[in-house]
């Protein structure tokens, strides 16, 4: 059994769907891709936008969340976290 | 406790080594701290204060051999060529090498706790007791210490190749290299009191296995 996303995770999943989107994504798409219900993704989403990883954007027809230039940094930033991590197997 | 003495061409190089080892888990301890205010995971937390006692601990080594070793040749200017390998030294410099062996347990202890994921406090408190007591009240704490150390980073040694096995990283392999010579590393130590030339190979595979740690780091941190 897999084991259940801790919270760097899961901040982790929901920016790098964004980037994976050309850093521009719906939330339905988010939803999808983030794998968590819709009343947790938004109090991510929420704390998210208030530390300037991710900005909401509108288009005439639809609501968009972007990856700001701290939340590129911070996926570079994850990725060692996870290598030192995994380095020591903690 | 008795003092070791290393080959005297080897003379002050010891206290070298181990300030670079000092500010090496310093350096780990940085960057662990940093990661654990990112995430708030307490193993990162954990991990720090083990890197924390370790860098302190080389810190008062390297300052205790410094100081053993100028205070005892200005008073035996031959000592190089009379004394036995390991020799009885004045209470104070016996108090600041148990704080050294105090310092090194309390560090790796807390590394096999997370690495061997036991969460209770009281567990790891208990074997951390048994450890000290083993060290500090048998007959040769010079040795017991040494293979105290052996066997503490079997088990580390033994975490990381199965972490190894399972990631395959090149940074795994490093993490994994780098116990491996501070285990060779105390084996080696553990055998200066037959040979002087043991305690320098000892220091070597020690400034070794920290600086493997370091390349490991690198790897860390060059990553995009």
């Amino acid at each position: 059994m897999k084991e259940k996303r801790g919270r760097l995770e899961i901040i982790y999943d929901i920016l790098h769907s964004i980037q994976k989107k050309n850093g521009r994504i719906k939330p339905t798409h988010l939803l999808y891709k983030s794998n968590l219900s819709y009343q947790r993704m938004n109090v991510y989403l929420e704390e998210l936008i208030k530390k300037g990883l991710v900005q909401k954007d509108f288009d005439d027809r639809a609501k968009f969340y972007i990856l700001t230039d701290k939340g590129y940094s911070f996926l570079v930033e994850f990725k060692r976290i996870r290598e030192f991590s995994d380095s020591f197997g903690i | 406790m008795g003092f070791t003495f290393g080959p005297s061409w080897f003379y002050g190089i010891d206290s070298v080594f181990e300030i670079v080892a000092m500010f090496i888990t310093l350096f780990i301890a940085v960057y662990s701290i940093r990661i654990y205010f990112l995430s708030k995971l307490k193993k990162f937390l954990y991990f720090t204060l083990a890197f924390l006692f370790l860098s302190a601990s080389y810190f008062i080594r390297a300052i205790a051999d410094y100081v053993v070793y100028s205070s005892l040749t200005a008073h035996i200017p031959n000592l190089m060529l009379t004394v036995q390998t390991i020799a009885p030294l004045p209470a104070i410099y016996s108090f600041v090498y148990l704080i050294y062996v105090f310092l090194t347990f309390a560090g790796f202890m807390i590394l096999v706790a997370i690495f061997m994921r036991i969460r209770k406090v009281q567990t790891v408190s208990l074997l951390f007791a048994l450890v000290l007591v083993l060290a500090l009240f048998s007959q040769s704490r010079f040795l017991a210490f040494h293979l105290t150390m052996i066997i503490l980073l079997l088990y580390i040694v033994v975490h990381l190749l199965h972490n190894y096995i399972k990631k395959g990283t090149i940074s795994a392999f490093f993490v994994l290299l780098s116990m491996i010579s501070l285990l060779i590393g105390h084996v080696f130590f553990y055998l200066s009191s037959f040979d002087r030339l043991f305690y320098a190979v000892g220091h070597v595979l020690q400034l070794s296995g920290f600086l493997l740690l370091l390349i490991n780091m690198f790897l860390v941190l060059r990553r995009k």
